[in-house]
Parts: structure tokens; sequence; C-alpha cells
């Protein structure tokens, strides 16, 4: 187990490496002018030049690059700020605040987003697809499938402003969406989230539902758990002894994948609500052209996809037995 | 020949191809059903598969012909019509008229602050997002065809480099990554200072989602291809001599088009809606390109004054992922009844 | 200028939450009548007597509570030196103090110059190249140590630091030079700035040597960073995270884009302050708030918002609708004034040579109805020149004969354009692609198209719009920009912005308008000793400039925002063109 996760984290740490110089390269080939972007009013030729000294845009891209990465490894000092520790994901010229800093502001709010939403799909998802599984061709699974079918097709952009029109707006039952700290005003906090966790849950529960369904109608059809009836043990004991488990190992890998996603930044959920999260932050950088908070941004959603593939798959080795890691 | 994939093993029962030997020994009815003409028939009876056919064949026929539409209709997707006629937006730039300015002259309405024709936006938007989403399609299929293709023909070291490969780009997060690269992408062919003809803007989407799309498709192809590889009749291929290209083209790819054909159909309507969800969040097509995904963005804002304006574009593109993918599901189970939905 | 980024924050971050009417009824909102009318007034200079402390009690004000504010960008800036843009200035009211100051009355808002820390708006000698300055008694910094005129000089000092790079730089230019930091490169390394530069000839005395005259000194110290800074607490940059108090509140907290919290000053004197009071208990910021919320929230003034304001952000135009809509309840905490910002359309003279052609363009332009589709009167009336009713001096003239037809006027621009044999000329607009400027931009190609031009529409970036137009081959012909005066006088208009000598890559001179006649005034006018009649001066040569068409005036931008009913005392500094919060209670 210990070797399986050293060599993906190495395997992880090369990729993340890759995709810094990659990136970084790419985005210093925009002609973003960054020094006339935060030269005061009224600029005259030596206040650019001084800007522009004192961004650093006066090196070579090469000095540049190294910079960036020498920052990674070892930190980087920045005049106003302080020293920023190692591994350094630069400075946010649109923030005037290191680019880690800023994503810590603002992950809390894509924390709670991704938690509450996960529970929800993975809650009502895999209830609709066992219920429908059980009543295999009943109105109840129809209804269920139609619908996971139509969640599947519609977009967040769509139902977020619908949702709020109806429950915010003609309704009143909620006030308007948007992130609180749980520790601030736990009240608040979820009030909230229950809009953007139902509607985010909308596109990811549909395809638990499918695929509970399916597995639990696989289960039943194998050799032990036709055997395990046959001896005359109830129906529902061979559900949730046998049935149910053996169909947990691809719903738990399927769920760390959609966890890592929405952990990520859930970009179009986050900017429909007007929540400040990750995405959020993605969208206003790229906006701002502060490339520095944009790289960082990319880097630590990258980051945390990769944990979350080692996760899943080494809880994958933890919950079925046939797979074996090392 | 025999299709390992299944598509001849069928509650059909029909005589292999290739008895046309005996001519005219035998009736009609059993004579010559391909796989093709078996799966059609099959299909002909999935009622929801055909509505849905119908459904995504109007869509096609509204994209391509916009133009005649709007000619007919008498509006232009561009047009201003609320700068024109002061009486339309009230002086807030909301539609004066109820439902979002609903009336025999703008069917659906018209946008707030400047009083365009939704309806003829609509269409032209749908002409866009098919656009995008077909050559999106078309591009990342060929590549994850011809990269799983020779990771899985070739193996060995290439196999390594390119799975390590793609797996970079599976952990890339693809919508942050679509729009931290898209300016890249358009800068590279248009400086960014300067104003961005809207093909620039198109290729830059292709570009970006067909790099970010490859990946499935080629693990897929990749597979099946390792599992084929092995198999006799490859085997008697290259024991007879053929070269790499007669095997790859003549015995690999016949055996892989339905998978290639089902998962390129059950990709379209996802790429369709990340092309959408790129020019919501304000990179993609901008004004005054007709766009759902712009549309989106734009009627967020009135959500609580103009309504409608939300509504049909959502109704447009909802009613056209739903069709397609249902389409894709009948599409595959005429194509191989054998999996398990 | 770039004080209004806020305007281009792309609609779709701010889901808007439009609390009109539900979808299916109709909308019909008209503007009622034109709303508040800003009255104009002379921002002269006040005299000593008007310069001495404590200022004049507000009527009702009681002391106690807490004020809020909220604000749609951060603080990026609280080093006092670092100080430019029009929010920040009016927070710094709070805790820094300049050398000069405005004083505006709540009650009428009439605005006058007077001395800060200062006794009055300064001496001059030697033809105006000297000003002296007094500093009053009692002005004590935080922690109670006193204020000499050593601290005036070294806030001067460490502007001219690498480091200082955005506040604004009149006054080290006009001590050493637009080269200033060659000649001084800051007290950091222990050198001082010579007395032949600022002198101190005692704790109260400070002395300025400017290389040339300056009648409008009196004006450039009351910019922020002319202030008095305590050496031993100044670490460079850092300073920005805790600047020490010589104002009636100090920084309690302070986190980076989220809250400033201020509380009292002991060791302020009101005594020496002719314009702040200190009758909130503390000040409450809360940053990042966009609109719609921000005006939402004002509007609503649930909780602790009912004591809420915001210094610079407009309502936006659904809510100015609702405003609107119910007068009657909202107009004792409007406020709808002027702002020192005049919005033109920029025509670039280095493309259009021809002033007839450019003649042409502004006979033909759509003001009015561009005016309308920004926000109509509550945000800005049609401009006829080039000077802001803000500024002294200026005057409701006409020098191109467009008051007549603000809508445009297609046959006259037509006639011009015939007679410059330029007929179907072709004109590439720019525009920041945004919801707010795409309908404009359509309808400036709709009306220049029936007028005899073929325009071509480009959309911009919005974030790099400025740096792009700022380009000096920038290839388009007309965009749109804003500029607001930095003092009350023209001084801060013309010169930047029509001195044909200061083009180049990120110059205000956007439109590259470059006459040696316009050059040569501007010399003259700048060495006339008095500022009043310097002001007329002015105004002739900005209409003077006018004639030849660099750019076409649109709007005078003015500010419309309510605030929480229960705060007192607020007024409007239509110099800066923010939020007066310098007298506010609590109810």
């Amino acid at each position: 187990m210990l070797r399986f996760l050293t060599r993906r984290a190495l395997g992880a740490i090369v990729i993340l490496f890759l995709l810094v110089l990659l990136t970084y390269l790419a985005v210093m080939s925009l002609p973003v002018d960054q020094a006339m972007l935060n030269c005061p009013k009224g600029c005259s030729p030596q206040q650019l030049a001084i800007v522009r000294h004192n961004m650093g845009l006066d090196k070579s891209n090469f000095e540049q690059v190294l910079d960036y990465v020498k920052g990674l490894f070892v930190g980087a000092s920045h005049g106003a700020d302080g020293f920023c520790n190692a591994p350094c994901l630069g400075y946010s010229q649109s923030r005037h605040q290191f680019v880690i800093d800023v994503i810590m502001d603002n992950y809390p709010a894509t924390i709670m987003l991704a938690l509450g939403g996960s529970v929800c799909f993975l809650v009502i998802g895999v209830t609709l697809g066992m219920v429908s599984a059980w009543k295999q061709g009943s109105l109840f699974d129809t209804i269920a499938s139609s619908f996971s079918q139509l969640g599947q097709s519609t977009q967040i952009f769509f139902v977020a402003p619908l949702a709020m029109a109806l429950f915010v707006t003609n309704l009143h039952w909620l006030d308007k969406p948007g992130y609180t700290p749980f520790t601030e005003d736990p009240i608040s906090s979820i009030t909230g989230m229950i809009l953007p966790w139902l509607v985010l849950s909308i596109i990811f529960w549909s395809n638990y539902t499918r695929q509970v369904r399916s597995l639990m109608i696989e289960q039943l059809s194998e050799d032990h758990i036709r055997a395990a009836r046959a001896k005359g043990m109830s129906n529902r004991y061979v559900w949730w002894r046998y049935a149910l488990r053996g169909a947990m190992a691809p719903i738990v890998t399927i769920f760390g994948l959609d966890l890592g996603v929405v952990l990520s930044g859930a970009v179009i959920t986050e900017v429909s609500f007007g929540i400040h999260g990750l995405g959020m932050l993605a969208v206003k950088s790229v906006t701002a052209q502060d490339t520095q908070l944009e790289l960082g941004v990319l880097l630590f959603s990258a980051a945390a996809i990769l944990v979350f593939n080692i996760v899943v798959d080494a809880a994958y080795g933890l919950l079925d037995p046939r797979v074996r890691i090392g | 020949m025999t299709t390992p994939t299944g598509a001849t093993t069928t509650e059909e029962d029909p005589v292999l191809v290739g008895s046309t030997d005996a001519a005219g020994a035998k009736p009609v009815e059993l004579l010559g059903r391909t796989p093709g003409q078996i799966a059609w028939s099959r299909f002909k009876r999935n009622r929801t598969g055909v509505v849905c056919a119908v459904i995504t064949l109007a869509y096609i026929l509204a994209a391509v012909l916009a133009p005649v539409i709007s000619a007919l209709y008498g509006k232009s997707p561009y047009e201003f019509y609320g700068m024109k006629d002061s009486t339309l937006l009230d002086d807030f730039g909301l539609p004066v008229a109820p439902n979002g300015g609903m009336s025999g002259d703008f069917w659906f309405g018209i946008t707030p602050q400047t009083g365009q024709d939704i309806f003829t936006n609509i269409v032209y938007g749908i002409r866009t997002s098919l656009g995008v989403g077909l050559i999106v399609v078309i591009s990342s299929t060929l590549m994850g065809v011809v990269i799983g293709l020779a990771q899985g023909y070739l193996g060995g070291k290439f196999d390594y480099f390119v799975g390590r490969f793609s797996d970079m780009l599976l952990a890339l997060p693809s919508q942050l990554t679509a729009i931290a690269f898209f300016p890249i992408v358009v800068n590279a062919i248009v400086p960014i200072d300067k104003e961005t003809p809207t093909w620039v803007r198109l290729v830059g989407m292709w570009v970006i989602l067909a790099l970010l799309g490859w990946m499935g498709m080629a693990r897929l192809i990749r597979s099946i291809t390792i599992s084929l590889r092995e198999r006799e009749y490859i085997e008697a291929a290259k024991i007879a001599g053929a070269s790499p290209r007669r095997i790859i083209f003549k015995e690999l790819l016949p055996n892989l088009a339905t998978t290639i054909l089902v998962q390129a159909t059950l990709t379209l309507p996802a790429m369709i809606t990340s092309a959408a969800g790129l020019s919501f969040l304000g990179v993609g097509f901008t004004s005054p390109t007709p766009d759902l995904g712009r549309m989106f963005s734009d009627a967020a804002q009135y959500y609580e004054s103009d309504l409608t304006y939300l509504i049909f574009p959502g109704i447009a593109l909802t009613t056209f992922v739903l069709a397609f993918n249902l389409l894709g599901d009948a599409v595959r189970d005429a194509l191989d009844p054998k999996t398990i939905r | 200028m770039r004080l209004r980024k806020a305007a281009y924050v792309p609609a779709m971050l701010a889901i808007s939450a439009l609390s009109l009417t539900a979808c299916s009824s109709g909308h019909n909102n008209k503007v009622s009548g034109d709303g508040a009318k800003s009255e104009v007034q002379n921002f002269g200079l006040g005299t000593a007597a008007d310069s001495t402390g404590p200022a004049k009690d507000v009527a009702g004000a009681k002391p106690g509570g807490t004020a809020h504010g909220i604000e749609s960008a951060g603080f990026d800036y609280l080093d006092p030196g670092q100080i430019y843009v029009n929010e920040y200035q009016a927070v710094s009211q709070l805790y820094s103090r300049t050398l000069t100051n405005y004083k505006v009355d709540p009650a009428t808002g009439k605005t006058i110059l007077v001395g800060d820390m200062a006794t009055d708006t300064g001496k001059e000698s030697d033809e105006g190249k000297t000003w002296t300055y007094t500093l009053k008694d009692g002005l004590k910094f935080e922690d109670g140590s006193p204020i000499t005129s050593k601290d005036i000089k070294y806030s001067v000092e460490r502007l001219y630091a690498d480091y200082q790079d955005q506040g604004p730089t009149y006054v080290q230019t006009w001590l050493s030079g637009a080269d200033y930091r060659k000649v001084y490169a800051g007290p950091y390394d222990g050198k001082d700035l010579g007395d032949d530069v600022i002198g101190t000839p005692d704790d109260k005395t400070i002395v300025f040597h400017f290389k040339e005259a300056h009648a409008d000194a009196p004006y450039a110290m009351a910019m922020p960073n002319i202030t008095a800074i305590q050496k031993s607490k100044d670490d460079k940059e850092k300073y920005n995270d805790h600047p020490v108090s010589i104002g009636p509140y100090k920084i309690a907290s302070y986190e980076k884009d989220k809250s400033l919290k201020l509380v009292k000053n002991p060791n302020w004197d009101p005594k020496s302050d002719p314009i702040r009071h200190q009758y909130v208990d503390s000040w409450e910021f809360e940053l990042g708030i966009t609109n719609p919320l921000l005006t939402q929230r004002l509007i609503a003034g649930n909780g602790d918002d009912k004591n809420a304001l915001t210094l610079v952000q407009n309502a936006d135009n659904p809510s100015i609708a609702k405003i609107q809509g119910d007068l009657a309840s909202y107009k004792d905490r409007l406020i709808n004034k002027f702002q020192p910002f005049v919005d033109t359309f920029d025509i670039n003279n280095t493309r259009v040579k021809d002033p007839k052609v450019r003649k042409a363009l502004a006979l033909a332009f759509p003001r009015a109805q561009v005016q309308k589709l920004l926000g109509g009167s509550a945000t800005g009336d049609v401009a006829n020149n080039l000077v802001s009713p803000t500024v002294a001096g200026w005057k409701d003239s006409d020098p191109l004969g467009l008051k007549a037809k603000p809508e445009g006027d297609p046959d006259a621009a037509k006639a011009l354009l015939k007679e410059a044999g330029a007929e179907n000329y072709p004109i590439v607009l720019a525009y920041a692609n945004t919801p707010r400027w795409q309908p404009v931009a359509a309808a400036i190609q709709e009306a220049l198209n029936n007028s005899g031009f073929k325009v071509e529409r480009k959309e911009l970036d919005p974030t790099s719009y400025y740096s792009t137009i700022g380009k000096k081959d920038n290839g388009f012909d007309l965009y749109r920009t804003g500029w607001g005066a930095d003092w009350p006088q023209i001084s801060t208009v013309v010169p930047p912005t029509l001195d044909g000598r200061t083009i180049a890559d990120g110059s205000p001179n956007y439109t590259h308008y470059n006459s040696d006649a316009v050059n040569a005034e501007i010399d003259r006018i700048n060495k006339i000793p008095d500022v009043k009649q310097a002001a007329d001066e002015w105004m002739k040569l900005a209409d003077k400039a006018l004639l030849d068409t660099p750019k076409i005036p649109l709007t005078y931008d003015k500010f419309y925002q309510v605030y929480g009913a229960g705060l007192g005392g607020v007024a409007y500094n239509e110099v800066i063109g923010a939020t007066d919060i310098s007298s506010i209670f609590v109810k």
C-alpha cells in the first residue's frame, strides 16, 4: 500500500511539474502588458517604467519562469507582502496578495459546495437507483429514469437562475444563495447553500441512479446471490448483505472521481449562484488577466483531482478484495 | 466475416452475408440482411428513438436553414430592434410588452437593453452550437481513434508515454483549463489586443475542446484493440503476410466502427454543452455572434424581471441535448443490444 | 483613467437580482422628471478663518454608534503615498490628513479648499515658485508624538522611492522634474532631499521650492500623498497594511479584500481640524460586495445596512429604476451629484486627420441616445464641452454647436463630409465588450452609418481596454474614455488630455491631438499666477481646442446612490467624486 501511494504521489508531482512548465510558457505568450494595467491615472512613460520594474516585468521571460519555478521549491520574496514560503504559487497582481492566500480565502466556499452537493447527489442518486432496481419496470422506475435522463440533459446555467426565480424571487422560501462561513453563522451558511447543492446534484445524481440500478440488477443475477437465495435466505438479507456490497466498489470509484471534480471548482455552479469559490476565482483571474493567479488556481485544482484519483484507487483496493494494488 | 462485437449474434437469427452464392435459390427475405439492416429494423421499433431522431433532424434542419428561416420570419439575429423602435423597451431597457416582449412580431420575445429578436438568435445559436459540436466531435474522435489504435497496436514504450500524457490531460480540471487556455489559443492566431474575428474564437473552442476531449475515445479504442490484437483472425492475417496498414484498415477498424459511432454520438451533446458553458463563462463567443451559451449569461442577469429570456433558450438547449442523448442510447441499443442499461 | 473598472466587471459574475415585477407583466418604467438636480459650486480657496478648527457642528448630530461602509472593491492601498483612486482617497479622510483639503458643507454642499494640517492654503513668494505652509498646533500621530514639518517633508521624500508607484506625481515633478527618481532615490538610504528643495526652517514651517511657478500649489497640497508620515513606523511596502493615523479614526483591523475597521483616535485634536468630526465610535467597511447586491442592500437597509453607505459605487440601472419609481420614499437618503468625470468619445487624430471629418463625426454622434443607454439623466447629463461642472471656470459653453441637436444631426454631418470630399468615410469604432457597451456601440454605428460614415465595430477585452486604446498605434478611430480633474482646476484636464507633447503609450492623451497653438497656450496659462484668472483662460483654451474636434463630449457623469436611513451628515465631495464621510453620525 505504502509503495503504491509513494509511486502514485511521485507520478502526480511529475505531472504537476510538467503542467507548470507547459502552462507558464503558454501564459507567457500572451501579450498582456501587466505594467500598463497597473499604471495609475495619467500614466507617464517614467511611471510606466517604474511600475514595470517593480513588477519584475523588465526581466527576460526566461528569468521570470526561473523565478516562478524557484518560488515553487524554495519560496520567493515579494517586497510588500514579505516572504512567500515554498511552494510559492506566485503573486496575484489584481489582488495584491500571494496567490496561495487568495486561493485559501476562496477555497472554503468550494469545499462547502462540494461536500454538501456530493452528499446530496450520492444520497438522492443511490436511493433512486436502489428503489428502481427493487421495483424494476414499475411506474417509479420509469419516472426515476426519465428524471435522470432530463437531469443529465439540462444545464446548471439554465436551472440555477430558474430555481432562484422560483424559490427566492417568487416563493420567498430562501434567501439569495451565497456562501457564509459555517463558523460565522451555521444556519445562514446552510440555507445559503441549499439551492446550489441541489442544483449541482442534478447533473450528477442521474449517473448514480443509472449505475446503481444496473449494478444491482447485475448483482442479483450473479451465481453467488442466486445460490444464497436458493439456500433460503430472505430477499432483504441477500439484497443488503451481498448485492449492495458488490455494487459498492464501482459506486465509490465514481463518487471519488466526482468529488475530485467538484472540489477542483464547480465553475458554472459557482458563477451561476455567485459563490466566491475556486471556480469563480478562476474566471475572475482570466478576466482580470492575472496570469499568476490563473496559473495558481489551475495547479491547485489539478492537484486536488490528482489526490482524489489516488485516494479512489486506494479505496478501490480496500473495498474490492479482487483488486490488488502494490 | 464474423464481428466479435456481437452485432450479428442477435435474436433475429439472420442468414450470414455471403449466401449470395446460391443466387436466386433462396427467398428474398432471407437474403443478405447486413448488420446495418438488422440494426435499422431494430431501431425502427424503438419509439423513443424514432421520436428523438425526428427532433434531432428538425434541429439540424433549423441549423442548416437558419438564414432561410430568418428571412421568411423577417427578422435578423444581429439587429437591435429596441434601438430602432423606442416603444419596444422602457426607459430601463426592459421589454414593454408582457412575457418578455412576446408578440406576433417577436414570437419568443426580445432581449432586454438591445431588443434583439430571441427566436432568430436561438435558431442561429443552434447553428453555432451544432457547428462547434460537430467539428469538435469529428476531430476529437479522429484523434482518439488514431492514438488509441496506435497505442493498442504498437504497444510498448509508445503506449506507455502516450498513456501517461493522456493521464496528465485527464488530471486537468477541464473547465478551468479551457477558460485559462482559450485566450492563449486565440492569441496564437490573433494578438489579444487586436480585434478577434468570430472564426478565431471558433477555432479556439475547437482546439481547446478537441485537445481536452480525445482521451476517452483513445482509451476505449486502445483496450478493444489490445483484445482484438490477440484474436486468431488477426494472427492469421499477420501470418498471411498482411501489411500493418492492411491489418489496421481492413481488419481492426471495421470491428471498431460500431464502438466509434456510438461513442461519438454520445459525445456530441456533451461537447455542445461544454461549448455553451465556455460562452456562458465569458470565454468563447461574444456579442454579436448568436450563441446559446452567451444568451444564458445575458439572460441570467434578468431572471427576476424577464424570465422569458431565460426560458426559451433553456428549453431549446435541454430539448436538443435530451433528444440527442436518447437518440444515442437508441443507436447503441440497435447496434449492440447486449449492453445492459 | 480607470477609476471605474467596476463598470467592466463582466456582468455574468453578478447574477443580478432585479427586484422589479415578475415575468408575465410588461415593463413600462419611465424616468420621472429629471431627478435631483446637482448644483454648481465655485470651489475657491478658503481663508485662514475657514481653515481654523473645530468644524462647525452638524445640526441634529449626536455621538456614538457604528457607521458601515459597503464597498465593491478591496482597499488595495491604504498607504497615503500610494493613494490616487477616489475610493481610497475618500476613506483616507478618516485616518489621514493633508496640508490642504476640501471642506464640504453637508447642508448646502458648498465646497471650498482650506488648510487642513496647514493654517491656510499657502503663501506664495518668488513669483509663485516658492510656497510656504505653517502647521497648526496640536497635530499628533496616533501614538501621541507631535507632528513636525520634518514629517511632512518625509512624506514627500518617500515618494521618490521606487516602490511608490501608484500615487499622483505632481509635487515630486514640480520639485525635481519629470525624472525625479533619478535626482533622488528616497530617504531609505539615509539621504535627505536638500533644503533648497523642501525647507524646514522650524518645526512648524515647511517651504516648497518649485522649479517653475505653480499657482495651483494649494490644490496639489490636497493630494492624498502630501501628508505626514512617521519615519519610525515606515517600513516601505509593508506600511500599506498599517498606516499610522493622524485623523479622527485609526485602523483597528484590516483584512485585504474583506474588511476594514476603524476606531476613534484619541490623539486627534478636533480644534486643529476644520473639516472632520468624530461623531461615530467606529467605522466598519465590508469589502468586495459588488452590484447589484451592494445597491440592493443599501435600498433594503436591513440590520447594520441601515447605517451603511458606499463611497463611489453608482446604483445599477435596474436599482435606479426602482428608486426613481418610488422617489418619495428615497429622496431623503439619495445622493445625486456631479462627479469630476467627463465621458468623451475620443477620435484618433493620427488616423482621422481632417478636422472637417472629425467635426462631422461630432455632428452625427447620437449623444442623447448613448446617454439614455448608459442610465439616463440620473447618471449623467449630456455634455457640450470637455470640462466638468465640478471644476472652477466651467461655463455652459457649446463650441461645436451640438446643444441644439443632442440626438445628432445627420444632414449637417453628411453636408460636411461632402464638403471634405470624404463620403462613406470608414470609421473603426472600438468598445469594451460588455453588456453595457455593446448596445452603445450598435447605436453609434447605426447613427454614424445614417450620416455618411461606414462604421466597423471592434470589440475589445474589457480588462485591457485602456491599455489597448492607450497604445500609440492602436488602429482604431473612435473609442470612449473618461477623465476626471485631479483638483477643480482645468489645469488637470487640458494639459494631461490635450497636450500633444505627452503622446506616448499609456498617456491619457488618447486622441493624439497635437496642436502647436494649444501647446503654447498651455505653457502660457500655466504661468498665470492668479488661479481665478487662469480658470477663465483655461476654459477658453478648452473650448478653443474643442473647435478642432479632437474628441466628442458625451456626458458629465453623476453619482446616483442611496445610503442607509440611519445615517446623518452625509455629504458628497464633487471634487474627488466620492461620498464625504467626514461629518457622519448615526441618528
